[in-house]
């Protein structure tokens, strides 16, 4: 009999222990959550999204282990519990950082303001300085509006300033719309029949068609020129003909944006797209505003030519922007034949 | 009487034809997508198209020549000379459509995974023609022994 009740007791005990090793870390688990919660509460969500996600990653951890060891016959929770204490550590130690976040966050905010505002204040001073492009047309009262070219304008593959001796004809009263009829004049005599015009700050910008061009700055002949998309073989010819086949002769294409102002510029650092640039076509005014012309071409105006250069990397792609263009401002100008023209 | 020819020449003759015309596009579509300026992003396009456009029928061909080849009980069947013609002449027709399809391509204003796209729509029933007059082919090759 009281080897009976021993057998009983120890059992019960050995039981108890098992049943106490084995209980499910039920109570752990919803101190995680809660400890998760305080965090998520405490806008952990915006300021710690890193260690939030961490803490959810540990969270489903603990879950995998504990569903790991329910499926044992011999269930050992330990290791789970552990996790789960972690995880409340864990978060506490998130939630106590959040604070200084915040803080930090709405100080960079504050600066990220005042300068948004001294930016929106200085391109307001530039628009100012820039024609209002108000014009009586013919003398009636109604008016036109004028786009502004980009300003400062997105960066060229290359760029040269026409000598101030190729515009001028007279100092003391050469206007803007002396200056453009000479640069007008190069342009028609090389073909460019269409420009568009835009308003820069106390100027003009001039835009030209987008062309198509030889490797070397020369434009493509016939209508290969201002053709922008794939062009079908108009004549066999068996290096041409291999040259489509396999696609080795893509396309160059270029944009010339004359630029005539008295204030001194960078370029905005942007590179533009090819679509941009055809739009830059699109859109502008087809002749120079009365009052645009009217202005003084001073001593302190010049004429800055910008090029655009773009390259069609492979048939099924439009053509990117090349920021440096293999060919020289100049050599673009006199390849173009606008050079030649502009000295006479 | 039907005028019957050998099925070993014939099979000869039709993988003859579809092993010189098909590398020849492959050998072509590797050349331009390796330069790359042809295809530029969409050479997948480009293999999408050929794939499934040639190498089903030549997968086929192959099949049969390797059958053939470990069959130690060869004998030398015979079938119908119109058969074979008819398989043979719609696989030239085919396979001419199908590189012309790729050499067309500069007298025209489409890229070429573009026109290898509309071309589906020719090449799509020609190649089951194909498909079909083969398949009967090789059948009736078998029942003609």
């Amino acid at each position: 009999m009281k080897n009976l009740t021993k057998i009983l007791v120890t059992g019960l005990i050995e039981t108890l222990i098992i049943t106490g090793c084995a209980r499910q870390a039920t109570t752990e688990m919803e101190d995680a959550k809660a400890a998760i919660n305080a965090v998520v509460q405490a806008k952990g969500d915006v300021y710690a999204k890193d260690e939030l996600n961490k803490l959810y990653d540990d969270l489903q951890a603990a879950i995998d282990e504990i569903d790991a060891q329910s499926k044992k016959l011999f269930k050992k929770y330990g290791r789970a519990k552990e996790m789960l204490a972690k995880i409340v550590t864990d978060a506490d130690e998130v939630k106590a950082l959040i604070p200084a976040r915040i803080e930090k966050n709405k100080s960079t905010a504050f600066r990220a303001q005042v300068e948004a505002e001294t930016a929106v204040a200085e391109a307001k001073a530039l628009l100012e300085k820039a024609p209002k492009g108000l014009e009586k047309v013919n003398g009636k009262s109604e008016s036109l509006e004028i786009y502004r070219f980009p300003w400062p304008p997105p960066s060229a593959s290359a760029a040269v300033e026409i000598p101030r001796k190729y515009l001028v004809r007279d100092e003391e009263t050469t206007l803007l719309k002396d200056v453009n009829r000479i640069i007008e004049l190069a342009l028609d005599k090389n073909e460019y029949d269409e420009k568009k015009y835009y308003a820069v700050p106390a100027g003009f910008a001039l835009v030209t068609r987008m062309e198509r061009i030889e490797s070397d700055g020369t434009p493509m002949r016939g209508k290969k020129r201002w053709a922008l998309e794939l062009q079908p073989l108009s004549r066999f010819s068996f290096s041409e003909y291999l040259k489509a086949l396999l696609g080795s002769d893509p396309g160059y294409y270029r944009i010339f944006v004359f630029i005539v102002t008295p204030h001194a510029f960078e370029q905005s650092g942007a590179e533009i797209s090819a679509e941009e640039a055809k739009e830059w076509f699109r859109r502008g005014m087809n002749k120079l505003p009365i009052r645009i012309g009217e202005m003084n071409f001073s001593n302190e105006y010049s004429c800055s030519v910008l090029i655009y250069e773009f390259e069609r990397v492979s048939e099924t792609q439009s053509p990117k922007f090349c920021l440096n263009g293999l060919i020289p401002g100049r050599t673009h100008l006199i390849k173009a034949g606008i050079w030649e023209k502009l000295q006479q | 009487m039907k005028t019957m020819i050998s099925l070993k020449t014939c099979k000869k003759r039709l993988a003859a034809l579809w092993f010189t015309m098909g590398p020849i596009i492959l050998l072509f579509l590797v050349v331009i997508s390796l330069l790359g300026k042809k295809l530029g992003n969409k050479a997948d396009e480009a293999w999408g198209w050929f794939l499934p456009t040639v190498m089903p029928t030549l997968s086929l061909i192959i099949g049969v020549l390797v059958i053939d080849a470990i069959d130690p009980q060869q004998t030398d069947k015979k079938v119908e000379r119109f058969l074979f013609w008819l398989a043979f002449d719609l696989s030239f027709f085919y396979l001419t459509i199908v590189i012309l399809t790729i050499l067309i391509q500069p007298f025209t204003d489409s890229t070429l995974p573009d026109l290898m796209k509309v071309s589906n729509l020719w090449l799509g029933p020609i190649q089951g023609l194909v498909a079909a007059v083969l398949g009967a082919f090789f059948i009736k090759g078998e029942r003609g022994k």
